[in-house]
């Protein structure tokens, strides 16, 4: 059972989320995303396919010759939503705090 | 052998992930690329010394041909199975993406085989205790089993079982290493780019020699349980032993030995005889058996004697017991025998045991790590000559 996603697996469910997409075509997606800070190896890649298979958050839609494409099921969009939103309110806490904070003067 | 190729000995197992891996990038900086994995010895290929990265996948994981494709994009080769549950990867460019860049999911990628490695350790540790089980478990229900022990040639199978706890525990050391590294890498924690394998080869090769040095150790042991022990009669032996006077304890002069029947028809008096033994435990036990009586007498008198030096002193006391309980068989006929403790300067302990029934004595002494046991049937008291058993126990072979 997967308890959190990562930033690799996270991304992986974003670039499924509006088209289906093979397994190349999501590295070559998350590269392009990120401006290739987060890249995805082909043991990571093909790693978190198969565990989000094993989940049933994302389904095999078609098959041609090497190409596997994939697609999102209903649960994995809610997955991903569910990570968005948390991820949201982590990002709106910093920013409160942020708003808060005031330099300490340094003690020289 | 092929040109150029070399082997080493296999002393990391790959199960032991993260140090297989600096180990065999550690190689080829050295010039030394790896051909072929082996239980024994991995063979390595010359080259020029450059940086490759080599990474092991569990097998299959990548059995696709799109990932094999998305692998050869990237730069990463298969160099094919290596052990029984992994296949190697190696890259040359130091730029390409790692064939894992997320430590969590590369722990996801590994639990199947941690399922796997948990079964075969239960089934390991099972058959473990049944072989310890089988060695140990015996002593449990034999009578002596210290006397047992003591005069095996091997210290009961212990020495054996000691080698294969050490054998074991090169494997333990491996499989911790696996689950040590997949906790790691599952707190998001990427692998030790050396990986720190000298210590694990260190390891290996110190676990290597011991059991290699306790195999020759074990041939010895044999050899010498067989070659080293020797018998003939106490009449004329030229090599030393042991001995109370069986004509000094009676103060006679005119005993004469009475031989036995010569059941063996080879001539000797087996009546009046020695016996030396060696074990690991004992390396010197004696065995003497004289039998006199008075010229022109039916009468004979006897002294038995079995004498044990122990290379561990600790055993003296437990061996002690088990003579004092096996030759006046006091747990089944307790009253067979008077048996009380002698004061006995200049030993350790002393126990006398009196027939109620018949003459004669039974005495057992223990001074440090030499235990002897003593019986006779004539009409003298053993403890009345502490001088002969003083130089009883200062024989020195």
């Amino acid at each position: 059972m997967l308890e959190t996603l990562t930033e690799s697996m996270l991304y992986v469910l974003m670039a499924l989320l509006r088209e289906e997409r093979c397994g190349t075509e999501i590295a070559d997606f998350v590269s392009a995303k990120t401006g290739g800070r987060v890249r995805l190896g082909p043991g990571t890649l093909y790693t978190i396919l198969a565990k989000f298979q094993e989940e049933a958050l994302i389904q095999e839609t078609a098959v041609e010759g090497r190409r596997r494409t994939y697609a999102l099921t209903q649960a994995g969009r809610a997955r991903y939503w569910d990570e968005v939103a948390r991820l949201r309110a982590c990002i709106a806490d910093a920013e409160e705090e942020e708003r808060l904070w005031k330099p300490v003067p340094c003690a020289d | 052998m092929e040109t150029g190729a070399v082997r080493r000995l296999s002393f990391i197992d790959p199960v032991d992930l993260d140090h297989f891996e600096g180990y065999l990038d550690h190689m080829a900086r050295k010039g030394l690329f790896f051909h072929r994995f082996g239980p024994t010895f991995t063979t390595f290929r010359r080259g020029t010394p450059a940086p490759m990265r080599y990474r092991l996948e569990p097998y299959g994981n990548l059995w696709r041909r799109e990932s094999q494709n998305y692998c050869r994009e990237l730069g990463w080769t298969s160099l094919g199975r290596v052990g029984k549950y992994f296949e190697l990867y190696c890259n040359p460019d130091p730029t390409a993406p790692e064939l894992h860049t997320d430590p969590v999911v590369r722990a996801y990628s590994l639990d199947a085989t941690a399922r796997i490695l948990k079964r075969y350790c239960a089934v390991l540790l099972i058959l473990t205790l049944v072989f310890l089980a089988v060695v140990l478990l015996p002593y449990l229900f034999f009578h002596w089993p210290v006397l047992t022990l003591v005069e095996s040639p091997l210290a009961g199978n212990l020495l054996p079982a000691i080698m294969e706890l050490i054998s074991l525990s090169l494997s333990i050391r491996a499989y911790a290493a696996f689950f040590r590294f997949c906790r790691r890498l599952r707190r998001g924690k990427e692998p030790h780019p050396e990986g720190s394998w000298r210590r694990s080869a260190r390891l290996y090769l110190g676990i290597l020699l011991t059991s290699v040095a306790l195999t020759a150790v074990c041939i010895v042991q044999l050899w010498a349980f067989v070659a080293l022990p020797w018998e003939g009669e106490i009449a004329g032996q030229e090599r030393p032993f042991p001995l109370l006077s069986l004509a000094e304890l009676e103060q006679s002069d005119t005993l004469e030995v009475r031989p036995s029947l010569d059941f063996l028809g080879d001539g000797l008096d087996r009546d009046n005889y020695v016996r030396f033994s060696w074990s690991p435990l004992a390396p010197e036990q004696y065995e003497t058996d004289q039998h006199m009586a008075l010229p022109g007498s039916d009468k004979t008198v006897s002294l038995s004697m079995r004498w044990y030096r122990l290379s561990l002193p600790f055993l003296a006391s437990p061996l002690l017991e088990e003579l004092v309980y096996r030759y006046t068989e006091y747990n089944y006929f307790p009253g067979e025998y008077t048996v009380s403790e002698a004061a006995l300067p200049g030993f350790d302990r002393a126990v006398l045991a009196v027939d109620n029934d018949f003459p004669g004595q039974r005495l057992f002494l223990r001074r440090g790590g030499t235990v002897a046991y003593l019986s006779y049937s004539g009409e003298a008291d053993l403890l009345a000559r502490p001088e002969l058993l003083e130089h009883l126990f200062d024989f020195q072979d």
